[in-house]
Order: C-alpha cells, then sequence, then structure tokens
C-alpha cells in the first residue's frame, strides 16, 4: 500500500520539494553576505547612535527576496493544503479510481491512513525545511524590526504545524464535498478563517499577557511628536495598550490620546496650543513640523511634559514578554496539529462509513 | 452445506429516498458463471458494489464466500472486480498498475499477469488513460484474476466494446475462468453476451429480483404458448402466466410451470433466453424476432 500510496503523491511531491529546493538554494547564495552586512555595518552603527540611512540602505538589500520570503511563508501551507491534501479522496471520488483501490487486498482503513501519514510526513519534512531556511536568512531582518515576535507567524515552528493541518483541511474537504475544486476553494477560505481566528483571539490570550503600567511621556521624533507608550523589551509583544488618566479613565488606545489611537486626538497646533481630546489642553512651543528652530525643541519639549505631567497620565501596557516566544510558538503548533489529528481521524471514519 | 459463493437476504440499499436495490433474496453456490441482468438503473451495479463492499447495505444482509464483503483485508483479496468503464488511473502505465496489484494483494500472480498482458499485446509503459476501452477493459479483468480470486465480480464489463472485442473479452474470461476454481457474477444489459457464458441467470427490473436461477431449469420450465384470438377467456390451467401479449390474430403467453404442460387449444413451444428475459422485464411475450433490440428503456 505505502507503494500506491507514494507512486501517487511523487509528482506534486517532487514539484514541491523543487521549489523547496530552489528557495532554498537562493537563501543559501544570499543569507551569508546579509548576515555578514548585518554584523559588520549595522550593528556597530547601531551602537554609535541613529543610523536609520544605514538600516534603509540594509533593508533595500535583498528586499525582494525578503517580500518573496514573507510572501512564500504566508502561502505554502495553504499549497501544501490544495495541492496536496485536497485531491487526495477528491479525485479518487471524481475519476471513479476509488473503486479499484478499494478493492484491492487492503482495507480502505489501512488505505487512508497510510496516504494520510506519507502525505502529512512530506509536508512536514519540505515545510520545515523551507521554515529553518528563511528563518535563517531573515534573522538579521527580523532583528532589525526590533526581533521578537516580528514574523512569529513565518519562523520556526508554527509554519510546519499550519500546512499539516491545510493538508489535513484539505484532504477531509474532498472527502466530504468530493469535488476536487471545491475542496481547494474550500481549503483556502477555511484555512485563512482558522488562522485569522487564531491569530486575532487564541494566541494573545494562550498565556495571560503581563502588564506595565508607567508615566506617560512625550517624545518628539523628525517625523513630529508621538507618545512614548511601549513594552518594557523592544522584543516583546504588545497586546494591548492605553492611556488612563489617573481616575482610571482611559483616554487613549494603541499609543495616542483620542478615540481612534494614533495621534488623531493629540493635536499639536502651530498657534502655541497641545489639544488632548478628553483631557485638557497645554501651551505649545514645538514647531508642528521640525525646521530652524529644532535646536529648541528639548527646552520647549521639557515644558510640555511638565504640562502634561499634571494630567497625571500614565500608559498602561499589556504585553507577552520576549521570553514567551518559544512557548508561545510550541503552543500554536499544538493547536494547529491538534485540529490536525481530529480532522485526520474525521477523515479516516468518514472513508469507512460515509463513502462513497 | 457448501459456503455460498453470493447470499443475500432481504437485500436493499437506499439514496436519499428512492430503493436502488430491494427486497433482494437469493443464494447462489459456488462454481456457477452468474449473469446478471436487466435493464439500465435497475439495480445491478448496486448489488455487484455492495459485493464487492464498496456499498454497504441499507436493510438486509449479504455474504460473500460466507463473510461481510471486505470484511478485511483475507475477504477483499478473494473477491476480484472489474468496475464499469474499468475504472483506471489515467497517469499511472500498464505495468504501474500490475506493480500495484503486486504491493496491495498477496496472492497475487505476477507471471499470469504478465503472460496476459503479452497476450493481449498491451504494451507495459503505455499510460492507462491512452489505452482504448477494449484495452482498458482487459487490463481491468487481467488486475481483477491476478488477485487469484475466489469470485469475481464484473460489472458491464463489455457494455463499451464493439462486437468484436466483446466476443474476444467474454472468451478470454471463460477460457481463464475455466481452469480455476473461480465463481463469477457478470451484469450486462444484452442477453446474448449473458447467454454465451453463464449457467445462472438473475433477472433485475425496477430494484427487485424478479427470476433467479440455472439457466437449464428456467429454460425447461418456461414455455411459450400460442393461442387464437377465441382462446380468450381460456386460461391455462397450473401455470403462472408471466406475460402475454396479444396481436390481430393471436395471442401470446409466456408461462411458468413446474410440471409439463399440456394445454389443449394452445400450441406449446419452447422460450429462448431472450424470450424469457424479456418476459421478465415486462415487454410481453412477443416473439423475439418481432423486437429489434433488446436494450430496453428503464
Amino acid at each position: 500500500m505505502t507503494w500506491l500510496a507514494w507512486r501517487q503523491l511523487r509528482t506534486q511531491a517532487a514539484v514541491a520539494a523543487l521549489a523547496v529546493a530552489g528557495v532554498v538554494v537562493a537563501l543559501a547564495v544570499t543569507g551569508p553576505h546579509l548576515l555578514n552586512v548585518y554584523e559588520t555595518v549595522v550593528v556597530p552603527c547601531a551602537a554609535h547612535g541613529d543610523c536609520s540611512a544605514v538600516t534603509a540602505h540594509f533593508q533595500a538589500l535583498d528586499s525582494q527576496l525578503a517580500n518573496l520570503c514573507s510572501t512564500l511563508m504566508l502561502l505554502a501551507p495553504v499549497l501544501f493544503g490544495v495541492f496536496l491534501g485536497a485531491p487526495l479522496i477528491a479525485r479518487e471520488l471524481e475519476g471513479g479510481t476509488y473503486r479499484l483501490a478499494w478493492t484491492q487486498s487492503v482495507t480502505r482503513t489501512r488505505w487512508i491512513t497510510t496516504r494520510l501519514t506519507l502525505v502529512t510526513l512530506v509536508t512536514a519534512v519540505l515545510m520545515a525545511l523551507l521554515s529553518t531556511a528563511v528563518t535563517w536568512w531573515q534573522r538579521p531582518l527580523d532583528l532589525l524590526n526590533g526581533g521578537g515576535y516580528f514574523d512569529f507567524d513565518k519562523s520556526d515552528v508554527v509554519p510546519v504545524a499550519f500546512a499539516v493541518f491545510a493538508v489535513a483541511l484539505g484532504v477531509s474537504l474532498g472527502a466530504i464535498t468530493r469535488r476536487t475544486l471545491v475542496a481547494m476553494a474550500g481549503t483556502i477560505a477555511g484555512y485563512f478563517g482558522a488562522r485569522y481566528l487564531v491569530t486575532q483571539y487564541i494566541r494573545r490570550n494562550l498565556f495571560t499577557p503581563l502588564r506595565s503600567s508607567s508615566p506617560f511621556r512625550l517624545q518628539v521624533t523628525s517625523s513630529g511628536t508621538q507618545a512614548t507608550i511601549g513594552p518594557p523589551q523592544p522584543g516583546d509583544w504588545v497586546v494591548s495598550n492605553q492611556i488612563v488618566t489617573g481616575s482610571g479613565r482611559v483616554v487613549g488606545e494603541n499609543g495616542g490620546i483620542g478615540p481612534n489611537g494614533a495621534l488623531g486626538g493629540f493635536s499639536v497646533k502651530s498657534n502655541g496650543t497641545a489639544v488632548f481630546t478628553g483631557v485638557g489642553r497645554c501651551p505649545n512651543r514645538i514647531p508642528v513640523s521640525p525646521g530652524p528652530h529644532s535646536h529648541t525643541i528639548p527646552a520647549t519639549q521639557a515644558a510640555l511634559q511638565r504640562c502634561i505631567d499634571s494630567f497625571h497620565l500614565r500608559e498602561v501596557v499589556y504585553y507577552q514578554p520576549v521570553s514567551r516566544y518559544w512557548p508561545l510558538q510550541w503552543s500554536e503548533a499544538a493547536i494547529f496539529v491538534a485540529i490536525a489529528i481530529v480532522l485526520s481521524a474525521g477523515c479516516v471514519w468518514w472513508v469507512r462509513c460515509r463513502l462513497p | 452445506m457448501s459456503v455460498a459463493a453470493l447470499e443475500t437476504v432481504g437485500l436493499g440499499k437506499r439514496y436519499l429516498r428512492r430503493w436502488a436495490l430491494a427486497d433482494c433474496t437469493f443464494r447462489i453456490l459456488r462454481g456457477h458463471v452468474v449473469g446478471l441482468v436487466g435493464p439500465n438503473g435497475a439495480g445491478k451495479s448496486t448489488l455487484l458494489n455492495l459485493a464487492a463492499g464498496l456499498l454497504t447495505p441499507t436493510a438486509g444482509s449479504i455474504k460473500v464466500l460466507g463473510e461481510q464483503p471486505a470484511r478485511d483485508a483475507a475477504q477483499l483479496g478473494r473477491v476480484g472486480y472489474v468496475p464499469q468503464d474499468a475504472a483506471l488511473y489515467p497517469w499511472l502505465s500498464v505495468e504501474d498498475h500490475l506493480r500495484l496489484g503486486a504491493h496491495c494483494n498477496p496472492r497475487w500472480d505476477a507471471v499470469a499477469a504478465h503472460a496476459r498482458l503479452a497476450e493481449l499485446g498491451l504494451s507495459a509503459r503505455q499510460r492507462a488513460g491512452k489505452l482504448s476501452g477494449g484495452q482498458r477493459a482487459q487490463l481491468s479483468l487481467t488486475i481483477a484474476l491476478a488477485k487469484r480470486p475466489d469470485l469475481l465480480l464484473l460489472d458491464e464489463p463489455v457494455s463499451s466494446l464493439d462486437p468484436l472485442a466483446r466476443r474476444e473479452f467474454l472468451g478470454l474470461l471463460m477460457s481463464t475462468v475455466a481452469g480455476h476454481d473461480v465463481s463469477v457474477v457478470l451484469s450486462s444489459h444484452v442477453v446474448s453476451d449473458i447467454e454465451r457464458v453463464c449457467d445462472y441467470l438473475i433477472v433485475l427490473v425496477d430494484s427487485r429480483v424478479r427470476v433467479a436461477g440455472k439457466i437449464e431449469e428456467l429454460l425447461a420450465g418456461h414455455h411459450r404458448l400460442v393461442g387464437t384470438r377465441s382462446t380468450d377467456d381460456v386460461a391455462p390451467a397450473n401455470q403462472t402466466v408471466i406475460a402475454a401479449s396479444v396481436t390481430d390474430r393471436q395471442r401470446l403467453l409466456v408461462v411458468r410451470s413446474d410440471g409439463p404442460v399440456v394445454e389443449p387449444g394452445w400450441i406449446i413451444e419452447s422460450v429462448s433466453l431472450e424470450d424469457l428475459v424479456l418476459a421478465y422485464m415486462g415487454h410481453g411475450a412477443a416473439r423475439t424476432v418481432a423486437l429489434p433490440t433488446t436494450q430496453a428503456a428503464p
């Protein structure tokens, strides 16, 4: 039976392996240079202060390959589901070949378990290879973006679990709908639906987020003014952040004051006031756009800050510390593998009892 | 008591609300070549799929070689199945199909399978999708036979073949089967195919078994009675009328009787298998020659 399962998977597996090999080679060729530039130029520069120009130049290096990696890691798992998973049973039903397969001296249970095992194994191995290569390659870029959770779902273990889940979903939908095309479309919809739900609602609450609270401070940068709100460590993942008054009233979210977050509710007017919607206003001498007067900013900022301090605003941040990266990786992977196992078990039952 | 090749009790299969097969009870001993005949949609494929274990019954039970179909690998190995339209993997070669059989069947007879292919002149590297209908049917039969089955099920194996290929297929089937202790159930809507190879007949009409028995006994037990219009009111005694039809001049009956038929006023003729099948399929008692086709409407 293993022979037949492999014979039927061989072509798709070879195509997938070739594609993965192509990407791995491209990454292996460009990766060392990227890492070298990062270590010899970007890191020393960062140690000496502002080096946005260097950073921008570095990010432009292989930016196309970086975009490709990003897209690839987003789509690769569902591609496995669509091309290896969905046709597995649906094509047998459409072509009538199940009548040949299920009348050999192999029970249906063994037929489906063998085929499921093999396709899952091939998917997991190829996806692990791809994920390892991409994770290694984009490590310098991730570090530049604060490291930690940046590219969380495009690195390490979770992509493998996503792919295993997508394949189980594809096989199951193929068995239920009996149509390859319908199963393919359903796999795409179901995969991104499940991913969205887990990303939006489950991932952040897998472990209770930590809370940090600090006085609200204003920061002036080359591009204007903004709140300093942020997690305690650069690599931490901010689940939510709020600005609250001394009495506990929430006046701002996501780093800004005002109902829509951002800096919408915080406007610096050139006529000399800074308005904090729902809180109050302060005299302001910081120019709207930094220009020739930039040298006076530190002094004026200090004056504005003193006024803001009188409001007793606090920044409250809920976050997942960077130390939880691996527990979160394994937990989310476990969730998708568990769903895949449930789907596969359902699939075995369906093939045994509900088909053709 | 020997184990029956195929035994059903009140067997039925329902799709949503429609019964594809209903209340089907018969018992066929091993060693027979059974012809399963009936119009399209009568339930022939359903019965064979139930026997192959591809379908599970909605009602009643079916035993194949004394066991529940597809119960385990050993049971599956004892039944060879040639599906309608010869289900093959179009992108796999002829050779690959034999490898498939070899890897999936412990009793596989590789020597016989290859010999058969050579006999048929099939190229091993040819993809199954490029074979002709006849070649596909032959390959499908080769796979089923190489399992060395105790029971061979063939679902309309010759329906897509031209008359010559049909003759060749059935000839090869019979010469192969003759040397082995294998029972055969063959479905067809063409009576002449059945007549050539079968010794047992099951007529299925509207999802039900209309008649089942050894062909020899069926032919001996059925007669055609030809009478004049004036015999209208005279019902034959001790006979079961299967079909009746009236022409301008005469009245024709096909009757079933257990004993010798003695009917004054009627001319008694023997029936052909085709007459008999047509009578049970509800086409009246007309002579075969009067009917241009046996491919009855469903």
